[in-house]
């Protein structure tokens, strides 16, 4: 053994497992932050354009190896609950064509993370509640042509929320990502957003 | 040379509707040079080329413009002269997203460019050493043309120790709708001709078979003038009408009796090497005339297009210009489709281009569309007495709708070849074929995931034995 790993590497566990192995090991627990799932894409059934009819098998790889799927957007949520499947908590499920978790269930395992065939689910801080839901790289007039509520890279966000020295959001292309290490937290940036592509909270409570 | 019937018959297949008279009498037609082409890094199978070109670059017709990348790839070269719009990704007929040169092909040369050369040197095939036609397949970009589109220079080199003793020729073209290779074989049986040479050099004279179903006897007899006065071991093997009769592993056994084991084992494994009568052609004109694979045939076919026409279109073209040239939809298409109906894949635009590989492109109308709701299986074994990979794809299907991967890994689904027999023939119109390909995707993404633990494992053991023996040292 190495002896390398950090005792909080168990995002199930959470902080209390953590403080129970650090006992165990004699040493002093490492801080955790319990981290969430998030699906980033708000594209629903009447915002995102569906190019096709598929009717094949109800999963998202599959459909997504069937000319990508049938969502005009090549990097957005197909819906067919490849990470709802996987889910060890049944902490998400699909509400009009998208997944969403519950924030209350999830334990930051990351199977979800693993199974997303767009790749489009992260894992972020519980604690954060601004999140940009959109996986849309492209630029603006491209994202418009499939999606009503996909993320043009406007910058408008990084404005609002203090500018580039703020540091609360990166760019990827034309797609805004939040910064997790500096989060923003003033919620008027969310309302602001032209696109319509960020939430205050995206988290959904099933009421399970 | 002789013409003989096929002495194997493989087990299951269907016969679909062929609809072939659409366009079987249509000669091939070469599209004027369309204005914007849009050339994929990835029209093969294995590793994507690595792009050599930026935006802004002026291209000549047949530059290098994108690199090989590792053993299973293949080169791509520029289809036309033109200015290098953008390099972006853009979706495949498959709909994997792949590094695209966007070529502007309005663009004149810039002022003192060079004339356009012809890309490679012609060789003489009669006297050229073995490695030097390997080496120009290799860099003429050849890809098996069948729609698999394995590398060829690789097939034609066999590791060592294993022998080609039969040099196939697929001519089968088994898919509903496609003409393609049928007219090629046709029209340009000199070069498939002057290929099989080339090819029997490269392998060191293997016996030739062709292989040709009997619902095209026009190809039957073009083939048997152009092959009249060859010498060596050449015959031609008419095969029953059959779908998938054009399938690698069944022609084998249609042609040669032998029987290709579970993979990996290759047809090379049983010394047989098959090749597209397309691939053959084009390698001949590699050879011979220095000309790379830039163009291909494609048949554009269905029942909602207006003219549907054999076309000799640059690799890149956009689907929406080789439906206008066949004077675009007579009646609204409800579903297009690239490739054949059995294997091809249904396309969401005409912004997709062509490849090395696309040997149709379907508009069907809401008639010959069926639109359907997967059931449940009744287990009347249509489907297993369909398969001619004698599987059961019934227990298959059950078994992955279950999430039990290891049960239909246990049934050997790595064999399916994907042919859709099995979709084809269900009552209950399940996804047999689909469930396969799920299962199969879920077992390679084991095995890599296997193979990179057990690389990470073996060099961890490396590590700690080269660390103990610095501590010896010491």
């Amino acid at each position: 053994m190495a002896g390398t790993a950090p005792n909080g590497a168990c995002a199930a566990g959470g902080a209390a497992c953590a403080a129970e192995i650090a006992k165990i090991l004699g040493v002093a627990a490492t801080a955790t932050e319990k981290r969430v799932a998030l699906v980033k894409c708000c594209g629903t059934r009447s915002e995102a354009i569906r190019v096709g009819d598929y009717n094949g098998i109800c999963d998202c790889g599959i459909a997504a190896a069937t000319a990508g799927g049938d969502k005009g957007c090549k990097y957005g949520c197909l819906g067919y609950g490849a990470c709802a499947n996987v889910c060890p908590q049944n902490a998400i499920s699909i509400h009009d064509g998208l997944a969403k978790v519950d924030k209350r269930l999830c334990i930051g395992c990351g199977k979800c993370v693993k199974v997303c065939p767009k790749g489009l689910i992260e894992l972020v801080p519980a604690s954060a509640t601004i999140h940009v839901l959109c996986n849309n790289p492209v630029r603006g007039p491209e994202v418009r042509k499939v999606c009503g509520v996909g993320c043009l890279g406007c910058h408008l966000c990084e404005k609002n929320s203090g500018g580039k020295e703020a540091g609360h959001f990166t760019f990827d292309g034309f797609l805004a990502k939040v910064n997790y290490a500096n989060p923003p937290t003033d919620g008027q940036i969310v309302a602001k957003c032209p696109a319509k592509c960020m939430s205050e909270d995206a988290h959904f409570e099933s009421g399970h | 040379m002789k013409t003989v019937n096929s002495p194997f018959k493989f087990k299951g297949g269907v016969h679909p509707d062929y609809n072939k008279e659409l366009a079987r009498a249509e000669q091939i037609e070469r599209l004027p040079l369309p204005g914007e082409l849009v050339i994929s890094m990835s029209q093969h199978l294995g590793a994507p080329a690595k792009c050599l070109v930026k935006p802004g670059d002026f291209v000549r017709r047949g530059q290098l413009i994108g690199e090989k990348n590792g053993f299973i790839s293949v080169c791509v070269r520029a289809s036309a002269d033109g200015k290098v719009k953008a390099v972006e990704k853009r979706p495949g007929p498959a709909g994997g997203l792949a590094d695209a040169v966007i070529l502007d092909t309005t663009v004149p040369p810039p002022e003192g460019a060079e004339p356009a050369a012809v890309a490679l040197p012609p060789l003489d095939w009669k006297t050229a050493a073995r490695e030097e036609l390997l080496r120009r397949v290799e860099e003429a970009g050849i890809c098996g043309m069948g729609g698999a589109g394995f590398p060829s220079a690789v097939k034609l080199n066999p590791p060592p120790g294993k022998r080609c003793e039969y040099l196939i020729l697929n001519g089968a073209e088994c898919e509903p709708y496609l003409t393609a290779d049928f007219r090629v074989m046709l029209e340009r049986a000199d070069r498939i001709r002057v290929g099989v040479e080339i090819m029997r050099r490269i392998l060191g004279g293997p016996a030739v078979r062709i292989a040709i179903e009997a619902n095209k006897p026009e190809a039957i007899a073009a083939m048997e003038r152009a092959f009249a006065d060859i010498d060596g071991n050449v015959e031609i093997v008419v095969l029953p009408v059959l779908y998938p009769q054009g399938s690698e592993k069944h022609q084998i056994y249609a042609t040669v009796g032998r029987t290709v084991p579970e993979p990996p084992a290759l047809p090379i494994d049983v010394g047989c090497v098959v090749e597209n009568v397309g691939t053959v052609a084009a390698i001949a004109d590699a050879v011979e005339k220095g000309e790379p694979l830039l163009e291909r045939v494609t048949t554009v076919s269905g029942d909602a297009v207006a003219n549907p026409k054999n076309i000799l279109a640059p690799c890149g073209t956009k689907y929406a210009d080789l439906l206008a040239f066949c004077g675009g939809l007579k009646e609204p298409a409800a579903k297009v489709i690239s490739g054949g109906t059995m294997m091809g894949f249904a396309v969401p635009n005409l912004d997709i281009a062509t490849t090395k590989t696309t040997s149709g492109l379907l508009f069907l109308t809401r008639r010959r569309v069926f639109q359907y709701a997967s059931g449940a299986c009744i287990n009347c074994g249509r489907c297993v007495r369909a398969c001619p990979m004698n599987l059961n794809a019934a227990e298959i299907s059950k078994a992955v709708e279950a999430n039990d991967v290891a049960a239909a890994e246990a049934l050997h689904v790595m064999t399916c070849i994907e042919c859709g027999a099995c979709s084809f023939s269900c009552p209950s119109y399940r996804t047999i074929t689909q469930f396969c390909r799920k299962a199969k995707a879920s077992i390679r993404a084991r095995q890599a995931a296997e193979r990179a633990a057990a690389a990470k494992a073996k060099a961890a053991e490396e590590e700690k034995k080269a660390a103990e023996a610095r501590k010896e040292a010491k």
